[in-house]
């Protein structure tokens, strides 16, 4: 009966960073094209929810069983991947209440590593995983979209630049429609995985499928896929605004480069299974195809802040994961220290919503 | 500094060296083809609205020629997509 309580606690742990997954990133999908009324904003996160819910069905190679090669598979139990979890959705509120665009895979990883780092000590950790897998695409992922973009941009300026701005504008926002569909099915496909391999991991630890080649149960991808489609329908609109217009206020050229340069690099990281953070990628674009216009059309700045978030969401994330360990061990472990976190996380989630209407200084001096 | 995750059979600088090549070429291609492909039809809406007929019709070939491999572009990060 307790790991029944304990299974439905990680699914629908599960299934709300899920969500919140989709809400942080929507972004990443649609920012740019309201930015440049390629879309209308409703019609832009609709759109997104839509190929977000398709791509989660179009691959179930559960690939995401999650932090493979970071931490150690052996020692992962359902309490370490719940704290993990909490840990992650909490980073992802915070960023999103600052309007900061972060990875919610780095959440997930950094959320992970720091439960199994107060659960099973530091020799559970495999730090060159950790540099490959993390840091160093990292590293590569906004600096390689920000050359491409920039590239993108100069050639595309030399091609039309000469031509009436009319014609040539609703061009490049036909093609963001274009580029964003691909971006939004590409998000969908990966990101639903992880949730899908999560809950398929607690599935095996409870007992429900086999530990040999366990299939993912029908149900687990429609819910998967609902809860990043709905997460993404509801829109993280701080990020959207300070993706689509506080980073560079961006013509349909610099979204149409953004966003096609965003998509090359992450299905050619895909196709070689080289992880990147769709959220680095995009932000990448947004300031390369900027920054090739003209330095100082960058807000470098806003830059700055999100470059901070980056390097801080793995070990802050982790922070909260080994701080929701923690919670759960001193609460007894086992199913009631899940529920105590729970209570805790409630509670924050609920103050997060009577604060909402006074956003905070820093939130108001990047809306300025 | 050879990293290589044996476990995951990863072979990090090579995967990576992949993605900085095939990102740069299909990323910038992809820019470039689609801007030739505006280019082309805006100048084939002038040449249209000015008479020039002949010049027009070279344009809208162009124009198309360069819709549909900016069209193959993105059906191939599609199929790309579904098998992989």
């Amino acid at each position: 009966m307790s790991t029944d309580i304990l299974l439905v606690l990680v699914v629908g742990t599960a299934l709300i960073f899920d969500f919140t997954n989709g809400f942080h990133d929507t972004a990443n999908v649609v920012a740019t094209s309201i930015s440049t009324r390629a879309l209308q904003p409703r019609v832009a996160v609709l759109l997104a929810a839509i190929l977000n819910f398709v791509g989660a069905f179009i691959s179930l190679k559960v690939a995401a069983t999650i932090a493979n090669g970071i931490v150690d598979a052996g020692a992962i139990r359902l309490q370490v991947v719940f704290a993990g979890l909490v840990g992650a959705i909490i980073w992802n509120l915070m960023t999103w209440w600052f309007g900061l665009p972060s990875s919610s895979s780095h959440a997930l990883i950094g959320g992970v590593v720091g439960a199994m780092l107060v659960a099973a000590g530091p020799g559970a950790i495999f730090v060159d995983g950790l540099l490959g897998k993390v840091v160093i695409p990292a590293l590569v992922a906004p600096v390689l979209a920000f050359l491409v973009a920039g590239i993108s941009i100069l050639f595309v300026y030399k091609i039309v630049g000469r031509l009436s701005p009319g014609p040539v504008t609703r061009g490049f926002r036909l093609g963001q429609i274009a580029t964003g569909s691909l971006l939004a099915l590409a998000h969908g496909t990966n990101d639903a995985q992880k949730t899908m391999g999560i809950i398929t991991l607690a599935l095996v630890a409870h007992g429900s499928l086999p530990t040999e080649d366990p299939q993912v149960p029908g149900w687990v991808v429609f819910s998967a896929a609902s809860a990043i489609a709905l997460g993404t329908y509801t829109g993280g609109w701080r990020i959207i605004r300070t993706m689509g217009s506080k980073i560079i206020k961006m013509d349909a050229a610099q979204g149409f480069t953004s966003q096609g340069s965003g998509a090359a690099v992450i299905l050619a990281a895909t196709h070689v299974g080289f992880p990147l953070s769709t959220t680095h990628v995009i932000s990448g674009g947004v300031v390369g195809s900027g920054a090739a216009k003209r330095l100082s059309a960058v807000r470098w700045g806003v830059a700055g802040n999100m470059a901070i978030a980056w390097v801080l969401t793995i070990p802050a994330a982790g922070a909260m994961g080994a701080i929701a360990y923690g919670i759960s061990w001193l609460a007894g472990g086992g199913t009631t220290g899940p529920v105590v976190v729970c209570v805790v996380l409630a509670a924050m989630i609920l103050v997060m919503r009577v604060r909402r209407q006074t956003p905070p200084p820093i939130a108001t001096e990047a809306a300025a | 500094m050879n990293l290589v995750l044996a476990a995951e059979g990863l072979d990090i600088w090579g995967d990576l060296g992949e993605v900085i090549v095939v990102g740069l070429i299909s990323g910038v291609g992809l820019s470039i083809v689609f801007a030739l492909t505006i280019r082309a039809f805006a100048l084939e809406t002038v040449a249209r609205r000015e008479g020039r007929r002949g010049e027009a019709r070279r344009h809208a070939a162009v124009a198309v020629v360069f819709s549909l491999l900016s069209i193959a572009v993105i059906g191939g990060a599609l199929f790309s997509m579904l098998h992989r």
